[in-house]
């Protein structure tokens, strides 16, 4: 007789909902950060922050 | 019996800010021959710091960075990768209360022109407003920024406040 295989009860969450909880959970800044993101921001300098 | 503090959480809070950096940016819709998906957001380890040294002409010594990470244990460090390029670097530090993450140091890739050019700023941007995010911070500021950059920072949202300084509030997510 087949053992049953019987399934873990803790479902574990795949990458797709990973990626649906992110795309649906975004503050107001990265929403536009990711905006930004399609065109970038023209002239940006190598070098952005830091002690000279 | 006070908790011994443990910053091993904040392992666990960078991997998460990296990923869902990635995730977020890999998601984005963009116009045909740009694809976001190879971006990368990984720490600033041994292999970056390899790379990093194919830089021409960088501004900072980022093999500091080394030893930064291991005396600031609540910082985030950021290599941006596409694909096996390394773009660009960054080093942000949140104070003692955590309430407001500082922008410590930031740069591209100097030389020749690489696949993130005009992005790196927003890139990093993604990675720490998640992190800032996750760690309870209200705000986040530019420490020194460069004044050839402030135009991109304003672009970004940063404002000066009363005080002088370059700050972004840190909003909460919304559905």
């Amino acid at each position: 007789m087949r053992k049953s295989v019987k399934k873990s009860p803790t479902k574990k969450r795949s990458i797709k909902t990973d990626e649906k909880l992110i795309s649906s959970e975004l503050s107001a800044n990265q929403q536009r950060f990711l905006q930004l993101l399609i065109t970038g921001i023209e002239d940006e300098p190598n070098l952005l922050a830091g002690r000279r | 019996m006070p908790r011994e503090r443990s910053y091993l959480r904040y392992q666990l809070y960078r991997s998460l800010a990296r990923k869902q950096a990635s995730i977020a940016t890999a998601l984005l819709q963009l116009p045909a021959g740009q694809d976001l998906s190879k971006v990368r957001f990984e720490p600033i380890d041994a292999k970056a710091l390899g790379a990093f040294e194919l830089w021409d002409d960088p501004h900072f010594c980022w093999r500091e960075i080394a030893e930064w990470k291991s005396r600031e244990p609540l910082s985030l460090d950021i290599a941006i990768w596409f694909e096996e390029q390394l773009c660009g670097l960054c080093f942000v530090n949140p104070n003692k209360s955590r309430q407001r993450i500082r922008i410590v140091r930031l740069e591209g890739r100097s030389g020749v022109p690489h696949p993130l050019k005009k992005r790196i700023a927003l890139l990093s941007m993604v990675a720490i407003d998640e992190f800032a995010q996750i760690i309870g911070s209200k705000c986040i500021e530019v420490q020194e920024p460069i004044p050839g950059a402030i135009p991109v920072y304003t672009e970004l949202g940063f404002k000066f406040d009363f005080e002088g300084r370059l700050v972004l509030a840190v909003e909460s997510k919304v559905s």
